[in-house]
């Protein structure tokens, strides 16, 4: 018996232990086999260009104003999900959920069909703003997917903040909005920076949605991803591979960040 | 001062039936139950978490039971103290003071004089996560006091205390309520610490408050077999009386009472006498069945005519199979009538 538990106790982590190496080893294998196509002189060639730090902060400036939004949108309905008991809760949590489990691909043409409408027809006609084949559209097709993946994390955030201290706060005399300000947000911070992130992420890696409602145009609309996905069609296989590497040090350094914060938050 | 009135409620799992209390100003009750009594629950209605369907809560007179819990001016303090963790120990104390927007010198004064009272300067700066559990609950009641609540509600403050801090803050409770001459009521589940606390005690149980008295009061005269067992009156049996005895079995107490027919007949453990001689009234002969010492005295198990649980003094010379005399004084046996 005691034999049998020995043998046991060993194969088991030494079976976890390869799995993890292996991902591990195929990732690594995956990134040094993109800089060993490009080799060093070619890498320093791309990354002195100025058309790839056009799309690199066109995907920085784009992500931080969608998340932006979309924290305004997640913080406030992330904490109605996770405090208020209403009629229909859970309809309306799953109709915020629609994005997350949709494809975005679907959400692409969703919005294709409703700003051709009032009150987009209109804004487009009376101020001039137009919301389609443009930075607007990249912003729109950002946001709208990445609100609801803010919704839901926020909510987890929220989730893990007892009631009592709200219940102690307003015991002490401070109202609804004073003990979210005071207490609820400098507590879940960690939990809303580490979401934050996350969300940053998901908007620069968004693809589908750009592909149906805004479509690719050169130095207008190529986000990172978009534009790997333009150099790849026209055989520019120098920036896509170089571009490639740029996604991996923004997702690394996501990750890290995450890791960092999140985990001090339980979020991550 | 605080008087609840009929106050009933339903919150699925639990629920408060026809809530009648009274706790005058400088006063500190204890509310007392088993666990999943209600009491929690009675708490969070009086603190305004929920509104009842029935009956009244009113602070020095003036009715809150339709306030929002931030006008009520009644003092929490949850369970786990609840300390907001990104404030320091001064700026949790001064927490519900800001919120009530005083002017920033008074707040100094108030925290600084409730600080020096609780004995804490010591820890004036530091974050909630460095404290202990004796320094939280001193932060915590700090925080509640320091806005002068009509009275302050303390859940189970206790509970996460080992044994030897717990009657040393027990203490410090009482101490910090005395000088402030504050209105408390504290749950808790463990006898023990309510009657160091408090100065009466409620008896809750399934929602109902089934006795409300001093602490000789509920000892004395339990109202029903439900209390008398909470308070440790570990003798209890059924028996017929007569109105100038009880019979439990072949057993004949003699003990004067009001009652006829069924009775539940309650001997405490600490009010039976050994004796040497049988000759008196209500002494039976038993024989030691078993003994046990406790910190400071010893549990004798007697089998007479019916089994009795006897507290001594820590010193005696019983072995297991002597055969001892007991006394049931008269006066000490608790007759109630049986409702069942």
């Amino acid at each position: 018996m005691k034999l049998a538990v020995t043998t046991r106790g060993r194969w088991w982590p030494a079976l976890c232990g390869t799995i993890t190496v292996s991902i591990l080893a195929s990732y690594l294998l995956l990134i040094a086999s993109n800089w060993i196509y490009l080799g060093w002189s070619d890498t320093v060639y791309f990354f002195s260009k100025t058309r790839m730090w056009e799309r690199f902060w066109l995907t920085v400036w784009t992500s931080t104003v969608s998340t932006f939004f979309s924290l305004l949108i997640g913080i406030p309905a992330g904490y109605a999900l996770s405090r208020f008991r209403f009629p229909l809760r859970h309809f309306v949590a799953s109709v915020i959920d629609l994005p997350i489990v949709v494809s975005p691909a679907v959400v692409g043409a969703f919005l294709f069909g409703i700003t051709t409408r009032f009150p987009f027809d209109w804004i487009s006609e009376h101020y001039g703003l137009y919301i389609g084949r443009n930075v607007y559209g990249v912003l729109l097709v950002q946001f709208t997917v990445t609100a609801a993946f803010c919704a839901r994390l926020m909510k987890a955030s929220f989730d893990m903040i007892p009631v009592r201290f709200e219940s102690v706060s307003r015991s002490l005399g401070a109202s609804p909005l004073r003990t979210f300000f005071k207490v609820v947000l400098p507590m879940a911070k960690n939990g809303i920076i580490a979401s934050m992130i996350v969300v940053w992420a998901r908007a620069a890696a968004e693809w589908e949605g750009l592909m149906l409602f805004v479509g690719a145009t050169e130095g207008k609309t190529d986000i990172m991803p978009f534009a790997i996905y333009l150099d790849w069609n026209s055989g520019m296989m120098g920036w896509v591979t170089s571009m490639s590497i740029v996604c991996i040090l923004m997702a690394v350094s996501a990750i890290s960040a995450m890791r960092i914060i999140g985990g001090k938050s339980n979020v991550w | 001062m605080i008087e609840i009135s009929n106050l009933s409620s339903d919150l699925g799992e639990f629920h408060l039936r026809d809530i009648n209390l009274t706790v005058n100003q400088g006063e500190y009750l204890a509310v007392l139950g088993p666990t999943g009594a209600g009491k929690t629950v009675l708490i969070e209605y009086i603190v305004g978490i929920y509104k009842p369907e029935q009956g009244s809560i009113k602070v020095n007179g003036e009715e809150v039971t339709e306030l929002f819990m931030e006008e009520r001016n009644i003092g929490y303090v949850p369970q786990d103290y609840a300390l907001f963790p990104n404030l320091n120990v001064g700026r949790n104390i001064s927490y519900g003071l800001e919120a009530r927007r005083m002017p920033p010198e008074q707040i100094k004064d108030i925290v600084s004089d409730m600080i020096s009272r609780l004995k804490i300067d010591y820890i004036r700066h530091r974050m909630p996560l460095h404290l202990s559990g004796g320094e939280k609950q001193r932060v915590a009641l700090g925080r509640a006091l320091a806005t002068e609540p009509g009275v302050l509600l303390l859940d189970e403050p206790l509970s996460a205390l080992d044994e030897n801090l717990r009657t040393e803050m027990a203490r410090e409770l009482r101490r910090i309520q005395r000088s402030v001459n504050g209105t408390f009521i504290h749950v808790c589940h463990n006898f023990e610490e309510a009657s160091e606390v408090a100065d009466r005690i409620a008896i809750m149980n399934e929602g109902r408050i089934i006795q409300v008295g001093t602490l000789s009061e509920i000892m004395e005269v339990p109202a029903n077999e439900f209390v008398a067992r909470f308070v440790k009156t570990q003798n209890i049996f059924n028996g017929v009386s007569d109105g100038s005895c009880v019979r439990i079995g072949e057993t004949e107490i003699v003990k004067e009472n009001s009652h006829t027919g069924n009775v539940i007949v309650a001997i405490r453990p600490d009010n039976i006498e050994i004796v040497e001689n049988s000759g008196q009234e209500n002494v039976f002969t038993g024989v030691v069945e078993s003994k046990k010492l406790k910190p400071y005295f010893t549990e004798i198990f007697v089998k007479a005519d019916i089994p009795l649980l006897v507290l001594c003094k820590k010193e005696n010379s019983f072995k297991e199979g002597d055969k001892i005399n007991i006394r049931i004084p008269q006066e000490k046996v608790i007759v109630i009538k049986n409702s069942e």
